[in-house]
């Protein structure tokens, strides 16, 4: 799914440097394409109707699985994008855009049963669809927005980094 | 954690790989030299991929020999750690067992004899019993120290020709002489195979590679500057990581660079160079090496140091072994008196058992249904159901050898009532009377008139009267003869013919019998009155 661009951080900070308003809009640019991905990913997290009841998150309750229980205000909440480049991860790779499934109970919903598959007590009663490349590229939220985008959010990100260079090539020789 | 979707990645590397490039690129230069050194080619990852083995096989030998070691200070015998080392190395070259092997199954023989020569003996023993039927040595190991306190269950597998009571029942003495019998010369004969000879040589590997690994942590601890491990392996974890990347891309220089022509004549060049510097790499290499040896003495030298120590102490420790041998000789009689003690327990039991079993209510019924005796049996049975309930053997054991030769006694009557012939039948003897009967009557009437001939006449004059009176036909014409000669009887009655005289008679001895009149029967000589 993620695409390896080259040169684009590099551009990213020379914006920063030389062309502040650039790197703005650029940035701007960048969350503009994101945020429609980002949405239907929100609409994907069900309601505490929808899921099972007993994992629903209760008020005052304690112990290990008090955070980790389900509030659809709390997933939906959880559910972000970040359009500035992030910082490398241990393989050394860093990335133009983040999309975010931030929340425990939201990540538990995106995962649940992609190893392991549909069976048992629980993940039978989330509903939603595993969608994705692979089983380390599946979900039932921001996975599924992103396959059902099918890469023209992502297209659109590399083709504003083009033209940010461009026009930073074009400020540079004039 | 969050889970999240990188858009748009490059690869833009970590401050940690160019700090590594040049620690890997010193490691690379010596990893060469030592590969030219040996002679062969060897790739950076095959070197290092066999370092870390060899460093894993030294700390692994390390802490099983360190087991041993506490478990003979245990038992009081830490003067004999050395030699108990020396033997397992001795033995290990000597039978291609890996001492990593020898070391666990030496400890349970060592921590049950409590003796060093029997548990070496023993060890010995059990090298050539799992060459021979194939189990491992620990198992047969764990097995003969069951053995010698007297649990034989493990020893069935062997299959020693022995039952399961007499295994119980065997000493250990014996049993050694029995597994010795079967499975003696076994790993000699294994190692004269080609399998053994390639087994000695993969130990001998086995234990090169442990002694490289010894001294690879040494250099490791020198290079990295402190000896804690947990950083220690941190610093190889990223090294050996970090060496792949460097290659790859070093590789891939070195293939555009010789592409070049003035670098291929470069390289010929350097390679008519290397042969000439060859000699001088070892001895470049050398200095290095014997730094090592030196270092590693340097580390056994508080050994060496003891050692005018030790042998001050050398008559202390001969009387600490001969004491420690006699004490494992005593627990050995003790354990065979116990043995012996529960043999004879056994062997009461059994007896009890068996005597039980004759005890049989049904048998009782039978016996009495055949014989009509029951009083002084069941006196008997009473006499013994009581033996068995105070359990005295003794009285037991004389009941059940008089019941069982009264059972006997009985069984042997009702055989041979059950084996007597079919009687034969009374009336087969009938039709040979009858027979004769006719027989006599025709010469009866073989007389024609009285006085006839000379021999009729004698045999007429043979007759009793009352036939004579018959025949002469002076019985009111019931008998008589014709001038033919017959003779002619007529009888009053119903019978008419031969059937009906038969049926006459029958019919007689019928009602007779009905009657309750008494009928003698001669069974053998089918004669009856």
């Amino acid at each position: 799914m993620p695409t390896e661009v080259k040169g684009a951080i590099a551009l990213r900070k020379a914006l920063r440097q030389f062309e502040p308003d650039l790197a703005k809009e650029t940035t701007k640019e960048i969350a503009s394409f994101l945020k429609p991905v980002v949405k239907q990913a929100r609409g994907y997290a069900p309601s505490n109707e929808d899921v099972p009841s007993g994992w629903v998150k209760r008020p005052n309750a304690g112990g290990r699985w008090a955070a980790r229980s389900y509030d659809a205000a709390e997933v939906r909440r959880g559910i972000t994008f970040k359009s500035t480049p992030s910082k490398p991860n241990r393989n050394g790779f860093r990335s133009l855009a983040t999309i975010f499934n931030k929340s425990a109970a939201g990540a538990i919903y995106e995962t649940a049963g992609r190893k392991s598959g549909i069976t048992g007590n629980f993940t039978p009663h989330l509903g939603g669809q595993l969608k994705g490349k692979g089983q380390k590229q599946q979900g039932r939220v921001i996975f599924r927005a992103v396959e059902e985008d099918q890469g023209k959010a992502k297209a659109h990100i590399i083709k504003a980094i083009e033209k940010a260079a461009a026009k930073l090539n074009a400020r540079s020789a004039s | 954690m969050s889970i999240l979707i990188n858009i748009a990645s490059e690869f833009t590397g970590k401050k940690a790989f160019k700090q590594a490039e040049k620690a890997t690129f010193d490691l690379d230069k010596s990893v060469k030299k030592l590969a030219k050194n040996l002679g062969v080619a060897l790739s950076t990852t095959a070197v290092i991929g066999f370092g870390k083995a060899a460093v894993k096989a030294f700390a692994e030998d390390e802490a099983a020999a360190a087991r041993l070691a506490k478990a003979v200070d245990n038992l009081g015998l830490s003067f004999a750690n050395p030699q108990l080392a020396s033997f397992v190395d001795e033995l290990s070259q000597a039978s291609g067992v890996a001492d990593d092997q020898l070391r666990p199954a030496l400890q349970a023989l060592l921590t049950t004899t409590g003796s060093l020569t029997n548990s070496q003996k023993l060890l010995s023993q059990a090298i050539d019993i799992s060459r021979g039927s194939g189990v491992d040595l620990a198992t047969v190991a764990q097995d003969l120290a069951n053995a010698y306190v007297g649990n034989t269950k493990g020893l069935k597998k062997y299959n020693l020709g022995l039952t399961q009571a007499e295994l119980k029942t065997a000493s250990f003495t014996t049993i050694q002489e029995k597994l010795n019998a079967q499975f003696g010369g076994a790993s000699a004969a294994y190692l004269a195979t080609y399998a053994g000879q390639m087994q000695l040589l993969t130990t001998a590997a086995g234990e090169a590679k442990e002694t490289i690994g010894g001294g690879l942590i040494d250099s490791f601890k020198i290079i990295a500057g402190d000896t804690t491990i947990t950083d220690l392996t941190e610093k190889i974890k990223k090294l050996a990581t970090n060496i792949a990347d460097f290659f790859r891309g070093l590789a891939q220089g070195f293939k555009d660079l010789s592409e070049m022509p003035i670098i291929k004549q470069l390289i010929s060049l350097a390679k008519i160079m290397l042969k000439i510097l060859g000699a001088t790499v070892g001895a470049v290499i050398d200095p290095f090496t014997k730094e090592g040896a030196r270092l590693r003495s340097a580390a056994l030298a508080p050994a060496s140091a003891n050692a005018h120590l030790a042998g001050l102490s050398a008559p202390l420790n001969a009387a600490k072994a001969a004491q420690a041998e006699k004490d494992a000789a005593k627990r050995a009689k003790a354990l065979a008196d116990a043995q012996k003690k529960n043999t004879a327990e056994l062997k009461k039991q059994s007896a009890l058992k068996k005597a039980g079993s004759i005890f049989d209510q049904e048998q009782i019924q039978i016996v009495a249904a055949l014989k009509g005796k029951i009083s002084e049996d069941d006196r008997k049975r009473l006499e013994l159901q009581m033996a068995l309930q105070t359990e005295n053997v003794d009285e037991a054991k004389r009941l059940t050898l008089e019941l069982a030769t009264s059972q006997g006694i009985t069984t042997a009557l009702a055989k041979s009532l059950a084996s007597l012939p079919d009687a034969k039948n009374p009336f087969a003897a009938w039709k040979g009377f009858l027979d004769e009967l006719e027989l006599q009557a025709k010469r009866i009437a073989a007389f024609s008139g009285v006085g006839g001939s000379s021999a009729r006449n004698d045999t007429f004059s043979s007759l009793s009267p009352a036939v004579q009176q018959i025949v002469s036909g002076g019985a009111g014409g019931a008998a008589g003869s014709t001038s033919a000669g017959d003779v002619y009887i007529t009888v009053n009655g119903s019978v008419l013919s031969e059937q009906d005289l038969v049926d006459a008679v029958q019919n007689g001895l019928n009602y007779n019998s009905l009657a309750g009149k008494k009928s003698d029967i001669g069974r053998i000589a089918g004669m009856f009155g």
